[in-house]
């Protein structure tokens, strides 16, 4: 880099070849582990494992191999239709990795852009859609969960559909106040005077500049989506046999929580560590992505 | 004050209206619930008699019409299964969630609290780290799940405490606890954070120069100041806390609003469903109202703003 | 280009922002009477709130106007111009790295300019664009934050060339600039004036920078012009007591950016004669 170009800026973030900061490395701390989980799980057909509807009866209730009565052949034990736990577990990751992030991009795609739109726009469409954000973050989000899927029936793609209405409102409020700010810059007016149509302005400038938030929020999106699908799952409501997700697994160890508590206890572990690792994910992209630490 | 009363209630009002009826559309705008309630079985008649009573024949403008005046009659309509209105039958469930809320709340509070002064006061130390990973954890974990170890650790393994059912105080210790995660781990890392905010400004070190005791100092100076944003958490906790009570209910079989629901839900008693969702967006509302103008009671900059 | 010609014509321009949240409207604009002539540099000159960028973007026609007419070569501006007309008024702002998108590097945005106004800018190549600012190649792949204050500064002064505006709106464009990297921005829009005949309404509050630059100037009080005339005149025999102050305000008293002459002499005489007549006029309006 020649001495011209070296101004203070250069040292910000987004510079080549700065020393990785303690941001970047808890990045990658937290997004590998949960990276190698989502590969396991999205590979699980992939895998030497055991058919995870498979009934066996006569290896019922199997617990874990390292436990008393535990087998190798069933690392984590069976169930009490003796289906082999880690096969379901792998299996049921699979679904509820691909559920979650349909859902988080279903509700980030209409909420971005409605935060867009609004911020961007103000007057009546901000009105408008502001209204409907804190309309929609007033509702208890499990109740309409219920109402829609009463109304509805069970399937995957209603499934899909409520996960969506959990996020898109959380969207389109975080978005439309950054994009609130983000307009008020120069070459947003630059743009402007240049002639750059609006939407080429929305989706062409606005957009990539607020890339960095809507991935932190899409991230930790997430999380809230796991959890959001193992409610429902859990009372019967989302995932139902013969699919698998970590949910539905849970309102099967329910039923025999007193005989099989492996069971039970397996998939909440495998919940609340790979929310865990999302929340924490998220929070060091935060940091990372943090405008206060970026020099333009 | 009153303009401010006045002009936040209408803004209320308004959310709610907007809420239900998006609640509406979402719930009835998507599909009739009629094939849902009776099953593949229903001969054609049958369909068409339960359409016609539910007033599902009518266009959706006209049954959207009968929703709103319906709801500002307070008529919440009647449940298909008990044979009771609706807003009866909520009425005999309330006051087992509130008991429910009330005390996930206070344990909140109780533990949340202290938990963030005393992070907040040694900023990076052990009791600071411990408390941030707890409310990480807290914030990460399926509140049913933990329900269930818990009954499986403290009913099953223990006997300590009944696993469900509401007799008595014993048998609320567990569900109160489960619930109370959340809204914990939240009120901790808020408190926190507003704690060390107040520690840093200058009127505290005053106080330090004037020789005043440590705990003093905490109590007097900085609480106050500290204890607003922690008055909005627990206003929107109490909305989300009727969110979480429906799996915790479910788990602890405990009869209450949550139960409520999923048992509507299982007997597919819809018009129930319907009106526990609005009832639990104005409990919403109404709590966030309260605390919007006990914020502007307290701090008059917010009064002007409005 | 013919000498004289009026490019922008405001009249009786007044600008009032309404009030928000309670606060009173406020008056930033009050009967502006203001023209540049084809192949000038006109300055206007005020301290901060006088009303010189609300008076900026609405001549863009991205502002507020209450009252009053603009006239831009024809073009009365507004905000749903003809990509045509919209071209033909362009603006640099004070900021330089906040008036580039940062995620765009700088040959993507040029890129996007040609697209746009595919007539207009098949004039210049990228390359001799640059050089035409004094920049090299190099920052067409660069990202704003790699690039220094003033070469930020060059770059939206080339975006505004490339679509060779009728009227260059130039607000505060050097006021975030250190003192050396001033004097070579101001030099460079010299030099676009004499070499391109670039018309330029140049907005400070830096006598200094205003006496390097302007043929004329206008000075700018609570709204309103108070007075105006050749740069030279005005800043030697300052008429309005408060133009007298905002000399004094500058250290040493004598306002001048080292390496660059007041302009004054060197404009063409015809056009010298037409200024100091306005300059009268408006003194005498407002004396
Ligand atoms: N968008 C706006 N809304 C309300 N008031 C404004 C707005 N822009 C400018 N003003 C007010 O108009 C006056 C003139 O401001 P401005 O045109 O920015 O002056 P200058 O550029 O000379 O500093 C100031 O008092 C300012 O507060
Ligand atoms: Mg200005």
């Amino acid at each position: 880099m020649s001495a011209l170009t070296r101004t203070p800026a250069t040292y910000g973030a987004g510079s080549k070849g700065r020393v990785p900061s303690r941001g970047t490395a808890s990045v990658i701390a937290f997004g590998a582990p949960l990276a190698c989980i989502a590969l396991i799980a999205l590979l699980a057909p992939l895998l030497p494992l055991s058919n995870p509807n498979a009934q066996v009866l006569s290896e019922a209730l199997r617990p874990p191999a390292w436990l008393e009565g535990g087998d190798w052949s069933s690392p984590l034990g069976t169930d009490q239709l003796g289906r082999d736990v880690l096969s379901r577990l792998v299996f049921g990751g699979q679904l509820t990795f691909v559920i979650a992030f349909t859902g988080m991009v279903a509700g980030a795609v209409p909420g971005i852009l409605l935060g867009l739109l609004a911020g961007y726009r103000r007057g009546w469409v901000d009105a408008v859609i502001s209204r409907l954000v804190e309309a929609q973050l007033a509702l208890p989000f499990i109740l309409v969960a219920i109402a829609i899927i009463a109304a509805n029936g069970r399937s995957l793609p209603i499934l899909v559909a409520v996960l969506a209405l959990v996020g898109w409102a959380q969207y389109a409020r975080v978005i439309r106040a950054e994009t609130l700010s983000l307009r008020e810059r120069p070459f947003v007016l630059g743009l402007r005077c240049a002639g750059v149509p609006t939407w080429r302005i929305m989706l062409g400038h606005l957009l990539p500049n607020l890339a960095g938030s809507a991935t932190v929020l899409a991230t930790l999106q997430m999380g809230t989506i796991v959890l959001a699908e193992s409610a429902l799952s859990f009372l019967g409501l989302g995932v139902v046999a013969p699919d698998i997700s970590w949910g539905a697994m849970l309102a099967e160890g329910r039923e025999q929580l007193t005989l099989a508590w492996w069971v039970a206890l397996l998939p909440g572990l495998a919940i609340t560590a790979v929310v865990l690792l999302v929340n924490l994910f998220g929070d060091a992209l935060r940091s990372r992505f943090d405008p206060k630490k970026r020099s333009f | 004050m009153i303009r401010l009363i006045l002009s936040k209630t209408a803004n209320a009002v308004l959310t709610l209206l907007i809420a239900s009826s998006l609640a509406f559309f979402l719930a009835r705008g998507s599909g009739s619930p009629v094939r849902e309630i009776l099953g593949d079985s229903a001969t054609p008649e049958q369909v068409a008699q339960l359409t016609a009573e539910l007033g599902l024949d009518k266009p959706l403008i006209v049954q959207y019409g009968q929703f709103l005046l319906d709801l500002v009659s307070f008529d919440l309509g009647d449940s298909l299964r008990y044979g009771q209105s609706n807003l009866e039958l909520i009425a005999g469930r309330l006051p087992a969630s509130i008991e429910l809320a009330l005390f996930a709340l206070l344990l909140a509070v109780a533990v949340g609290v202290p938990l963030g002064i005393i992070a907040a006061m040694r900023e990076g130390g052990v009791v600071d780290r411990i408390a941030s990973m707890l409310a990480l954890l807290g914030q990460s974990v399926p509140l049913f799940w933990l329900g269930l170890m818990l009954i499986l650790l403290f009913a099953v393994r223990l006997g300590w405490f009944p696993a469900g059912q509401n007799d008595g105080i014993d048998s609320l210790v567990l569900p109160a606890v489960t619930l109370s995660t959340l809204p914990m781990a939240q009120i901790a890392r808020l408190t926190r954070s507003s704690m060390s905010e107040v520690l840093h400004e200058g009127f505290i070190s005053a106080a330090r120069a004037r020789g005043l005791a440590g705990w003093r100092i905490i109590l007097i100076h900085a609480f106050r100041p500290a204890s607003l944003p922690v008055v909005t958490i627990v206003g929107l906790q109490a909305g989300m806390l009727l969110s979480g009570a429906v799996t915790v209910e479910y788990v602890f079989a405990w009869p209450g609003l949550g139960s409520l629901a999923t048992q509507a839900v299982q007997t597919r008693d819809f018009p129930l469903v319907q009106s526990i969702v609005v009832f639990g967006a104005l409990v919403f509302v109404l709590i966030n109202l309260a605390v919007d103008l006990l914020y502007g009671l307290v701090d008059p900059r917010i009064r002007e703003d409005a | 280009m013919v000498a004289g010609r009026t490019i922008l014509d405001v009249k009786a321009l007044s600008i009032v922002h309404p009030g928000r949240r309670g606060k009173p409207a406020s008056t930033a604009v009050d009967g502006v009477d203001l023209s540049v002539g084809a192949g000038e540099i006109v300055g206007v000159v005020g301290e901060s709130g006088s009303g010189k960028t609300s008076l900026a973007m609405a001549v863009l026609g991205l502002g507020r106007t209450t009252s009053g007419s603009i006239d831009v070569d024809g073009i009365v501006p507004g905000p749903r111009l003809p990509l045509d007309q919209r071209a033909a008024i362009q603006m640099v702002f004070q900021d330089p790295h906040g008036s580039l998108d940062p995620r765009q590097s700088i040959g993507r945005g040029l890129r996007e300019l040609r697209r746009l106004h595919k007539a207009r800018t098949g004039w210049i190549s990228d390359e001799d664009l640059l050089s035409r600012v004094g920049l090299s190649g190099d920052v067409l792949t660069r990202l704003p934050h790699q690039i220094s204050g003033g070469q930020a500064q060059r770059v939206s002064i080339a975006r505004a060339l490339l679509l060779r505006p009728t009227l260059l709106l130039a607000d505060e464009p050097t006021s975030a600039l250190d003192v050396s990297v001033q004097a070579q921005i101001l030099r460079l829009l010299k030099g676009l004036r004499d070499e391109e005949g670039l018309t330029i309404l140049f907005i400070s509050h830096d006598l200094a920078v205003v006496r390097s630059v302007c043929d004329r100037v206008y000075v700018m009080k609570s709204g309103r012009v108070v007075e105006s005339g050749r740069t030279g005149e005005v800043l030697e025999r300052p008429q309005h007591p408060y133009t007298q102050a905002l000399l004094a305000a500058v250290p040493g008293g004598d306002a001048r950016i080292p390496g660059l002459e007041a302009p004054a002499a060197e404009a063409p005489q015809v056009l010298r004669d037409e200024l100091s007549q306005s300059r009268l006029a408006t003194a005498g309006e407002t004396a």
